[in-house]
């Protein structure tokens, strides 16, 4: 038993099935600020070089957000993949 | 009648895509936050000395660093976005101050063509409100017009043929690129990134405005100095102000470009 107890020990106190639902609802919040803020900057009376600027960098900016909530979501399935197969420990 | 009414700016407006970009920087920051905590905690529960070992058919190494990378992009997004608060802000801070200075200009031209309180002066038919000279796609045109005048004055004693000075394109550029405010300044596009950003009525980089400026005429926030640089430039590049693909598409019924 000994190291194996020690293994499913570590990976119980690792929590990976919490780690997981909570990478999830990162994602969700994430995808909501995305689309507050592109909602936002659309709703901008404001209109000029400065403006048509900011709207590049705010494009810019929806983008990023989109990418983390890419990112979010790619780490909730690795770790979620990995408490399934600890599981089976 | 607040001078906003006609302005090309809704002060408001912007004030609200402040907080909101505001709270998306606290919001992510805290995220990047949160995803670090995590990954401190998996990485203390799981010494990565076993992934190499008992627990090297899991994934865990892999999903642990896709952690870090998320900690970090939000990190990294937050960041920028209170990079574009604090230009949001400054922008709000020289439009607020160029609304207040035509507001006081239009109550001054009011109290001109209505003196004092009580002595007469009704018989222009006046409500008493105050109005701009005349209708005013900005609201600070005619500011913004005589500002063209003293400009034009000065590069005709230069030497620029007056034919070529035309105040309608000019005034058409001012319109798009900086909504008539003389302190306006662009910190989002290439320029910006390159230390060189757009700035005052004409938005005129500060290369541009070295190499077109004229001697007694050197600094870029003065409006009158901006326009003369400006217009300098345009006329080197394009040949007229009608040539300046701006005001030519708009005139051919198309929507502005930048010069």
């Amino acid at each position: 038993m000994g190291q194996w107890g020690d293994i499913d020990g570590f990976l119980r106190d690792a929590r990976l099935g919490d780690v997981a639902r909570e990478l999830e609802r990162l994602a969700e919040q994430a995808n909501r600020l995305r689309a507050e803020l592109a909602a936002t900057a659309a709703s901008t009376h404001w209109s000029g070089a400065a403006a048509d600027g900011f709207r590049a960098r705010a494009r810019q900016r929806e983008n990023e957000v989109a990418e983390l909530v890419g990112t979010l979501d790619s780490a909730r399935s690795a770790v979620g993949a990995a408490h399934a197969m600890a599981s089976v420990f | 009648m607040a001078a906003s009414d006609h302005y090309q700016v809704d002060i408001e407006s912007v004030k609200a895509l402040i907080r909101s970009w505001q709270n998306g920087s606290d919001e992510l920051g805290a995220i990047s936050n949160q995803l670090t905590q995590i990954h401190e905690e998996l990485t203390r529960c799981v010494p990565s000395a076993l992934f190499e070992g008992a627990l090297g058919d899991l994934p865990l190494a892999a999903s642990f660093a896709k952690v870090a990378a998320a900690a970090s992009a939000a990190h990294e997004v937050a960041g920028g976005l209170a990079q574009d608060t604090a230009s949001l802000d400054a922008n709000l801070a020289s439009y607020t101050a160029t609304e207040a200075e035509v507001e006081a200009r239009l109550k001054a031209i009011g109290n001109r063509h209505h003196p004092g309180h009580g002595g007469g002066g009704g018989g222009g038919g006046g409500s008493g409100g105050v109005r701009p000279p005349r209708p005013a796609q900005y609201a600070n045109q005619s500011q913004v017009e005589s500002w063209i005048n003293q400009a034009f004055q000065v590069l005709e004693a230069s030497g620029t043929p007056a034919n070529e000075l035309d105040l309608g394109g000019v005034l058409l550029i001012i319109e798009h690129e900086s909504s008539g405010n003389p302190n306006a300044i662009n910190d989002w596009d290439s320029n910006a990134q390159a230390g060189d950003p757009s700035r005052g009525l004409m938005q005129v980089i500060g290369a541009t405005f070295d190499a077109y400026k004229l001697p007694g005429h050197e600094d870029i926030y003065n409006p009158v100095d901006n326009i003369i640089a400006g217009v300098r430039y345009a006329l080197a590049r394009y040949g007229s102000i009608q040539n300046v693909p701006g005001v030519r598409s708009v005139e051919g019924g198309g929507s502005y470009v930048g010069y």
